[in-house]
């Protein structure tokens, strides 16, 4: 296993080989045959089963009947082909990226958080989510394009980019960001969390005009907020705000990226960002960690269980913080010691 | 299961019948975490409890109010039960009311029978642990929630411009049954109907801030802060009565957020004096509604700030108004566009009805 991610009641682990493994809530676990366009050969499939599970020395468990919850991972049928890289997992829906930058996304659809342009409540197999049109290919002409001329999405602008470099999972929408540094939103978006500056759903990938100009490195994306980094450090947050999730200070809900400007942050940049359902979390380049927004159950880690609206520093002793992941309701952090 | 209310009375025979099949459709929607919390909670686990209902909660908020599941509100119901019946035991009766209320408010119907029946139960106990606490203390002063009279001319100079000089709202007394069938619900004709409530208790009692406190000061109610609903700063807050009562008492009737009941054509003023102006329902070009779906029964125009220039049709236009007085019932006909003023604290009873048939 080289890659994993939790959602909320599933979760979902990448092999070496690009292979998927996931397990836990039925509605998350895909069932039958792959949709793909293109038919597909038994034989083919047959075969890159057996070498994945050949690999794991294990076999895939066959989901039992009747039972509402997968206890033991099931390996995800991908196209022939399609190398798995990293993996998301958000409410009731999974993305997964694959080692060209491709997008696949399966799970629940409702509020169009799998990108396919239409509110399909089942997808039960993987989808290819379109983020990138074809026919922008090798253009990357946005990315050239002075800022001043931004925001006028959807007037034929190309989304900059060529392939898709992250990807991030919220309760109930998605985000991708573009080897450009682009980002992409789809999905539920009542509390403004897809960043476009209305609360309308977003059926398919959309990019976050007021971020294009500003190279995005880093995306994640919780319950109803979603939190971007840049290739400078600094911290975008947008969506829901009522647990101080966003980091702003306030309690607004914020539709549109807002970059924090807290004294806690300055002269340090953000290098990697983790979302919980109502909390955000950083690690700096100079090895500190941040947490801010819901803090009931102690998930921001700073002794108390105070909800914090600006980036409170996490005190850790004897040891260089080197990743960080939220679980819905809980934070892991990975450290070496000094 | 019910080990935790063995030994008091606060049974819930719906909750002990129906949890089973309720966790059970609850982990079919994903809910593990939401199931082992509450066989905690039901042993009498607060921490658990109040964890099971955070967990509900967040499912109630999780997706558009349509795509919530049914079930998640069943379960937000049971945990409320189970953190009600933790802080009963304990004796925080005010802790087990809000809890019971706020099933009441935003849960399923399955537990409703339930909720209530503790209600009643936990109510009767916080007033008999009340009634000992009393009697250590001395009575207060003043305890009325609308003081002195206000002068009325004095109020005519807060409201909006050639209010009372027009049309007057017709105040009747006597008017039968029939009578008003017949002149005033029959045309569509709003009218004061001024000695139709003088047997309503409410009229000496909801002006005694104990009496209101007693009767259900820890229940917890919707109010709507702000002007209102059309203004970016409008929130809906859920606090108890008691709290909603000391707001409104020291807002009086000058508040930069004024605090109001959620809820609002019969409207009968029970406590205080209101404002109110009537504009006929064929008006509409003129009133400047807003355009959006959620809003088009809303006029743009702020009668507190009238910009004539914006909206011009609107400064010969034709309304009715009345200053509406302690006892007074008003009759608003179907889609009559209304502007309120309160000009004391006031407390008024709303009752919309349509007929058999309409929509």
């Amino acid at each position: 296993m080289v890659k994993a991610a939790a959602g909320w009641a599933h979760c979902v682990a990448v092999t070496d080989i690009g292979g998927v493994y996931t397990w836990g809530w039925k509605e998350c676990v895909p069932s039958g045959k792959l949709l793909g366009e293109q038919p597909m050969g038994a034989n083919v499939e047959k075969d890159a089963i057996e070498r994945q599970s050949s690999y794991l020395n294990e076999q895939v468990s066959p989901r039992s009947q009747g039972s509402q919850s997968t206890a033991l991972p099931c390996l995800v049928t991908l196209n022939p082909g399609v190398r798995i890289a990293t993996v998301a997992a958000g409410g009731r829906h999974t993305l997964a990226l694959s080692d060209i930058g491709q997008v696949w996304g399966w799970g629940y659809g409702g509020e169009g958080q799998l990108g396919l342009g239409s509110r399909i409540r089942m997808v039960s197999s993987p989808h290819p989510v379109p983020c990138i049109e074809p026919s922008s290919y090798g253009k990357d002409r946005c990315a050239a394009l002075p800022r001043g001329t931004m925001g006028s999405e959807g007037l034929g602008l190309r989304v900059p980019g060529n392939y898709v470099k992250g990807i991030a999972c919220g309760g109930r929408h998605s985000a991708v960001i573009t080897d450009a540094g682009a980002v992409l939103t789809f999905g539920w978006g009542l509390y403004g969390q897809c960043g476009q500056g209305s609360t309308d759903d977003e059926l398919s990938p959309a990019c976050v005009s007021s971020l294009l100009g500003i190279r995005i490195e880093g995306v994640a994306a919780g319950l109803w907020h979603t939190v971007c980094l840049s290739a400078d450090g600094d911290v975008y947050a947008f969506g829901g705000n009522q647990f101080g999730q966003l980091g702003t200070g306030a309690d607004q809900a914020e539709t549109i990226p807002r970059l924090l400007d807290a004294p806690s942050l300055e002269n340090t940049n953000a290098k990697i960002v983790s979302c919980g359902a109502r909390h955000s979390t950083i690690i700096t380049d100079d090895g500190k960690v941040f947490g801010w927004g819901w803090n009931k159950y102690g998930q921001l880690g700073l002794g108390d269980v105070i909800d914090r609206n600006i980036p409170a520093q996490v005190t850790i002793e004897g040891c260089v913080p080197k990743n960080v992941a939220c679980g819905w309701w809980h934070t892991l952090l990975l450290a070496e010691p000094t | 299961m019910s080990t935790a209310n063995s030994s008091n009375h606060l049974q819930t025979p719906i909750l002990d019948s129906e949890s089973a099949q309720l966790l059970q459709a609850v982990s079919q929607h994903g809910g593990y975490a939401y199931v082992s919390m509450a066989a905690r909670a039901a042993a009498g686990d607060l921490r658990a409890a109040e964890a099971a209902r955070e967990m509900a909660w967040e499912q109630l908020h999780s997706g558009p109010w349509h795509s919530v599941l049914p079930v998640w509100r069943d379960a937000y119901s049971m945990a409320c039960l189970h953190v009600a019946k933790v802080h009963a035991i304990a004796g925080e009766f005010s802790d087990a009311l809000r809890a019971l209320d706020m099933g009441l408010i935003m849960g399923g119907p399955l537990l409703k029978p339930d909720l209530h029946s503790l209600v009643t139960i936990v109510s009767a106990k916080a007033r008999a642990a009340r009634v000992s606490e009393k009697q250590q203390q001395c009575p207060k002063s003043d305890r009325r929630l609308v003081p002195d009279d206000l002068d009325s001319k004095e109020l005519l100079g807060v409201l909006p411009t050639k209010s009372l000089s027009c049309k007057m709202v017709l105040k009747r007394s006597g008017l039968s049954l029939e009578g008003f069938l017949r002149e005033y619900l029959l045309p569509g004709y709003p009218v004061i109907i001024s000695d139709g409530m003088g047997h309503w208790p409410a009229r000496t009692k909801w002006n005694d801030m104990d009496y209101l406190t007693r009767v259900a000061g820890d229940r917890t109610v919707p109010v709507e802060v702000g002007k209102n609903y059309l203004y970016p700063e409008w929130k809906q807050e859920l606090i108890t009565f008691s709290q909603f009562l000391e707001r409104i008492k020291a807002n009086g009737s000058s508040s930069a957020a004024p605090t109001y009941l959620a809820q609002h054509p019969l409207f009968d003023q029970v406590v205080g004096k209101k404002y109110i102006r009537l504009y006929l329902a064929s008006l509409s070009e003129e009133l400047y509604p807003y355009t959006e779906t959620m809003l088009c029964n809303s006029s743009q125009v702020d009668l507190d700030n009238l910009d004539e220039k914006e909206f011009p049709k609107m400064r010969d236009l034709e309304f009715l108004d009345c200053i509406l007085e302690e006892g007074d019932m008003l009759y608003i006909p179907p889609k009559w566009w209304h502007y309120v003023r309160s000009l004391t604290t006031s407390l008024s009873v709303s009752f919309w009805w349509s007929e058999y048939g309409s929509s």
